[in-house]
């Protein structure tokens, strides 16, 4: 029994704690569009037990009836913890009485000594139906029905948020439906491929609330049923096609005779119905052309921020840069920022982190960026700005923001120290990396700037430059030939006519030789050798003796053997004239005798 | 006496300030490649060559605005321009290198025999007027050599001389077809560069003759012949076939 009160007691604790938990809450809910003169209810709720609601002044609505008090309590036991929420409405009947925007102000109440406010709310107050005279709700419906389900009292449209925009500009296409009837469900059959756009759908709630809207006259039950984000990818006129929805009404069936029942049991069918909403153009503007050059595509609103995780680092510690962006836009597009690390820090893929938020007035939130890096080296450094450049929708020009040059001072890492102590002073040695690659610069020396010419070589006179060479050359050898002939001496000439000369007397002597007239054969002979020696010694034949001759010839340095052979012809022509026995052979060695001492001579005597 | 001193006082000083405003155009576009301007740079010495002649130091650099501006197709044609005039230019081949690896057509060249290659950087080695000049001074020694042994009194001597004169006589003919195979080169503008994106290479010349293949911006091809608006070119692999004139530049 004591066991039993304990555990009571500890339940009951429990419930006290698990509602200790739960803040108070007082809110206020009514739809917020109404029509005049038709009732609605506002609701107050509280999760507690509250005493003396107060409310204001109902300003330009009715009450109808109310406050009425509902009270509702639950408990729940999950996984052995017991929770218990009590809910506590008001509920008050109103009509407007005025068509326009109305508020109703806070409600006060008060919980466990303390007073709380409750939100305040708008209701916008619809004119009545053109054509209805303040009916009730039901029998709209059913004059409705009767009506018959034309495309007046059912219809989408598609809105479009705006009509002209920019490339990557944002717009928001809702397709809305508006009905006079009762429709059941609504599911989209075809939707447009939204060609030329990306498209980003927007969740909707699942529950969906009619509200009024006044349109051509009629309150319309109106509920969203698709909400779709585009972004133009490409400049001009783009189309969206008509898309085409299944709606499910409910009609009340209407017989001709009408049973009993029929009062008490409404009898309904369910009728499918296409309902094609209409289709709409946008025009896209292009981005202006100067676009920077790191700049792809981003439009919107953008902020960014870095920070760097210490400025004072070890060798081999690693540092991380942070660059948040933040902002709304087409957020997806945006790119990690290319930083360019010094060279000698091992740089690791960035770590991205997005946090993106899609809503009807487009994509939003933040995109942080880790750059994680280890310095392998000690020295200062300097970490370069990273870039983002996008298109800035409201100032209709391109910005680009920057993060800050950092200055990262390394100092030198105990491991670096350790590997150079342990291998005594050495140094791993690294290649000449070749960072990048580009074009070597201009010239901007002083320039020799000439009009192009044609080079001389080619041209008619460049010939002459041949020609000339030649025509000197033709002349030299024709005066040089001349001059030969001129300078070629006398004695050249005579010693040439002698030895034709020696060979005609000696032509002559072979002539009698053959005639065998011995004397004049002698005779002859003796003339020729002295005639020619006197041309070639230049000596005159008369004052010629043999003496003279041989000291002559030795003086020109010929052979004494070929001397003597002269003196012995002219010997034995002088005897040969006066003996008698001399024969035919004789006569003949003479004459060979005499010619070949004549060559010899004249070859000796020409090489000297 | 006085007046031609006064008008070649005049004449100099015309040229001093011919001279000036050059340099002054030249500064303002180093000035501009320096501020990154590489479109306004190219235009500036695009002027200065209409205005004032050319160097090849300046197509090099008209080449270099233009590649950093992005326009491959014309950096390539003033690097080319570049080495037309000074075919030894080695920045200008090192950037005309780099500005190849950026064109789109991958054209495979038949690689010239390796004696063909040789004797062809031995033309490039000199100038035009250079071999002209050697050439000339081979030949009067030729003609010296060729006096001497018909006039020489030395056997051994005009033997050699004989010989010599015949070595030097080839050797005349060879640097003189030196310098005029140069001067082909430098004159003969019969390369081109093509400026457009892409052209499409007909089999005719006329818009309706058969697509044979395409060519992209900054590929070099030899010019064959031309018909009124349609020029017929050779590309490096050895097809042929018509393009318009005005999607070309000649280097």
């Amino acid at each position: 029994m004591k066991i039993k009160i304990v555990l009571l007691n500890v339940f009951l604790l429990l419930t006290v704690l698990a509602r200790a938990d739960e803040p108070v809450r007082f809110t206020a809910s009514a739809p917020s569009t109404v029509i005049l003169d038709r009732p609605f209810q506002l609701v107050y709720t509280v999760n507690a037990t509250g005493k003396d609601m107060r409310t204001s002044d109902f300003n330009n609505f009715e009450v109808l009836a109310g406050p009425f008090e509902s009270r509702s309590s639950s408990y729940q036991i999950v996984n052995g913890k017991t929770s218990s929420s009590v809910s506590v409405s008001y509920t008050y009947t109103l009509q407007a009485t005025k068509t326009g925007t109305f508020t109703i102000p806070s409600a006060s109440i008060v919980v466990d000594g303390k007073k709380y406010n409750s939100n305040g709310l708008s209701i916008k107050v619809l004119p009545a139906d053109d054509n209805a005279t303040s009916k009730s709700g039901k029998e709209e419906s059913r004059s409705a029905a009767g009506q018959g389900i034309s495309g007046e009292n059912v219809f989408i449209k598609a809105q479009v948020s705006k009509t002209s925009v920019y490339e990557q500009e944002p717009l928001l296409v809702t397709y809305k439906l508006y009905t006079l009837l009762d429709v059941v469900q609504c599911t989209n059959r075809k939707m447009p491929d939204f060609k030329g756009f990306m498209k980003n759908e927007i969740e909707l709630s699942q529950n969906k609330q009619f509200s009024y809207e006044n349109f051509n006259g009629k309150n319309y039950g109106t509920v969203v049923l698709y909400q779709v984000l585009l972004y133009p990818q490409q400049a001009g006129e783009l189309k969206i096609d008509k898309a085409v929805f299944d709606a499910v009404i409910r009609v009340e069936n209407r017989q001709q005779v009408r049973s009993i029942f029929d009062d008490f049991f409404d009898s309904y069918t369910n009728v499918q119905k296409a309902i094609t909403a209409n289709g709409a153009v946008v025009s896209v503007k292009p981005l202006p052309g100067n676009k920077p050059a790191n700049f792809n595509g981003t439009v919107g609103n953008l902020s960014l921020t870095s920070s760097l995780s210490t400025e004072n680092v070890k060798a081999n510690d690693a540092v991380t840069l942070k660059v948040v962006i933040s902002g709304s836009g087409n957020m997806k597009m945006i790119q990690n920022p290319d930083i360019k690390f010094p060279d000698g820090f091992e740089v690791y893929d960035p770590k991205v982190n997005n946090n993106f938020k899609t809503s009807t007035n487009g994509i939003s939130g933040t995109k942080i960026i880790e750059y994680m890096f280890i310095p392998r080296h000690g020295g200062d450094f300097q970490i370069p700005s990273a870039e983002i450049s996008y298109f800035d929708i409201k100032d209709r020009a391109y910005k680009t923001l920057r993060t800050p040059v950092y200055n990262l001072k390394v100092a030198k890492g105990t491991g670096e120290n350790a590997t150079s102590v342990v291998s005594s002073g050495y140094v791993a040695k690294e290649d000449l990396k070749k960072l990048g690659n580009d074009i070597r610069f201009i010239v901007t020396d002083k320039l020799e700037l000439q009009k192009e010419v044609d080079p001389f070589f080619g041209s008619p006179l460049s010939w002459l430059g041949y020609l000339i060479p030649l025509i000197i050359s033709i002349v030299l050898f024709l005066v040089f030939r001349k001059n030969v002939v001129e300078s070629s001496n006398l004695d050249f000439v005579r010693n040439k006519k002698a030895n034709k000369a020696a060979q005609k007397r000696l032509k002559l002597a072979a002539k009698l030789l053959n005639e065998g007239k011995k004397d004049l054969f002698y005779e002859e002979v003796m003339k020729a050798v002295w005639n020619y020696l006197s041309d070639k010694l230049t000596i005159p034949v008369a004052s010629l003796t043999k003496e003279n001759v041989s000291t002559e010839l030795e003086s020109r340095s010929v052979e004494k053997e070929m001397i003597a052979a002269f003196i012995d012809i002219l010997n034995t022509c002088e005897y040969a004239r006066f003996a008698p026995n001399s024969g035919q052979q004789e006569m003949g060695n003479l004459y060979e005798m005499s010619i070949d001492t004549i060559s010899k001579l004249e070859n000796t005597m020409r090489k000297v | 006496m006085k007046s031609k001193i006064i008008l070649s006082a005049i004449l100099l000083f015309f040229s001093f300030t011919c001279l000036t405003a050059q340099n002054e155009e030249l500064t303002k576009a180093h000035n501009l490649y320096k501020k990154a301007d590489y479109q306004g740079a190219a235009q500036v010495y695009e002027d200065i060559v209409t205005r004032y002649g050319v160097a090849p130091e300046l197509y090099y650099n008209i080449g270099n605005a233009y590649y950093k501006a992005g326009e491959v197709g014309r950096s390539i044609l003033n690097y080319e321009r570049a080495l037309r005039l000074s075919p030894n230019y080695e920045d200008a081949k090192v950037n005309l290198e780099l500005a190849q690896t950026k064109i789109v057509d991958n054209i495979v060249q038949i690689p010239p025999f390796f004696i063909q290659r040789w004797i062809d950087s031995l033309i490039k080695l000199l100038d035009v007027d250079l071999w002209y000049t050697i050439s000339v001074v081979v030949f009067v020694f030729t003609m010296l050599c060729f006096l001497y042994f018909i006039f020489g009194n030395n056997l051994i001597i005009r033997r050699f001389a004989f010989y010599g004169a015949f070595i030097l006589l080839i050797l005349t003919f060879v640097t003189g077809a030196f310098g005029l195979i140069r001067r082909n080169e430098l004159q003969n503008h019969n390369q081109a560069i093509i400026m457009t994106g892409t052209v499409v290479i007909k089999s005719s010349p006329d818009k309706s003759g058969t697509d044979l293949f395409q060519l992209h911006e900054g590929t070099k091809v030899n010019i064959k012949s031309k018909l009124d608006e349609w020029t017929e070119i050779v590309v490096g692999n050895g097809n042929i076939g018509w393009l318009e004139s005005k999607t070309i530049e000649k280097i």
